[in-house]
């Protein structure tokens, strides 16, 4: 299955006073990803409801390298790690990838979401029509944040 | 024995769905541990060349924050100390709530030298002092 794509610019003031991009800028970066798949890419699709509301219920993150403000924006890769009934999860890789295909990867994330009813302040299931999008992004057995200390 | 640090939200720390955005957690944790490192761990004789870096970090949102004026508390505490690296873990709450639990993997770094460092004897005399388990 493919993965979503999103090229993420870089901000000089991501940088922190050791001189690389602060650990939570990477979520900011993951953010970034996420609403252009859930809110921009995925509603094209005919999942409209989910730029509605979807609440983030876990993060979990290993940093594998530091990363140091440049012109060009870092790629971020997003897949749909399991669909279940009322949340989904996501898996990240922050990475560059030179001409030959090489990969660099800066963080691999993951993430727990769950569909929102912002005016009834309520979760709510994963709607059909959202999980055929979604599942267009499966990768069950992508790369997984690892836990030990590097 | 836990730090508390007692953390104001701002207005913009909320996003478009009316609450504390995710990523706005993260930067709640990092005051808490700064905090933590600058009272405990510099005032001790800690270099301030003598840092550490986040290798890994999760964090599970339990209850959306609103905007408020009375700061939240930021427990930090270590549930783990090795060689060259220590864990910790988080509860961002307030009286009544819990809002979050995080934990957290650092490596002892030495800014300088730009390199991994050991955990030096005075940070680990003030990490054991802080050392409970995991919530």
């Amino acid at each position: 299955m493919p993965r979503h794509v999103t090229q993420v610019p870089l901000r000089w003031a991501d940088m922190d006073a050791y001189g690389h991009v602060n650990n939570v800028v990477y979520l900011r970066y993951l953010q970034e990803a996420r609403v252009d798949m859930l809110f921009v890419h995925a509603p094209k699709q005919g999942a409209e409801q989910l730029a509605e509301g979807v609440v983030v219920a876990r993060h979990e993150i290993s940093y594998h390298a530091p990363l140091h403000y440049r012109a060009e924006p870092v790629r971020v890769e997003t897949w749909v790690r399991r669909v279940g009934n009322s949340s989904f999860e996501l898996g990240y890789e922050v990475l560059d990838v030179d001409g030959d295909g090489a990969r660099t990867v800066y963080a691999v994330a993951s993430s727990v979401l769950v569909p929102y009813d912002l005016d009834d302040a309520h979760p709510r299931r994963v709607a059909h029509e959202e999980r055929l999008v979604l599942e267009t992004f499966l990768e069950p057995d992508g790369p997984e944040p690892g836990k030990a200390a590097a | 024995m836990r730090h508390v640090y007692e953390c104001s939200v701002r207005f913009d720390d909320l996003d478009a769905f009316g609450h504390v955005n995710n990523v706005t957690f993260a930067e709640y944790l990092q005051e808490a541990r700064v905090d933590f490192a600058h009272r405990q761990l510099v005032s001790s004789g800690n270099a301030p060349h003598e840092g550490s870096v986040v290798v890994q970090q999760s964090i599970d949102y339990l209850a959306p924050v609103p905007f408020r004026t009375e700061p939240l508390q930021v427990e930090v505490w270590v549930t783990r100390i090795g060689t060259t690296s220590f864990e910790v873990a988080y509860e961002v709450k307030d009286e009544t709530t819990l809002y979050a639990r995080a934990t957290g993997v650092l490596v002892a770094f030495d800014v300088r030298a730009n390199t991994p460092r050991p955990v030096s004897p005075v940070e680990r005399k003030i990490l054991e002092r802080y050392l409970e388990p995991a919530s």
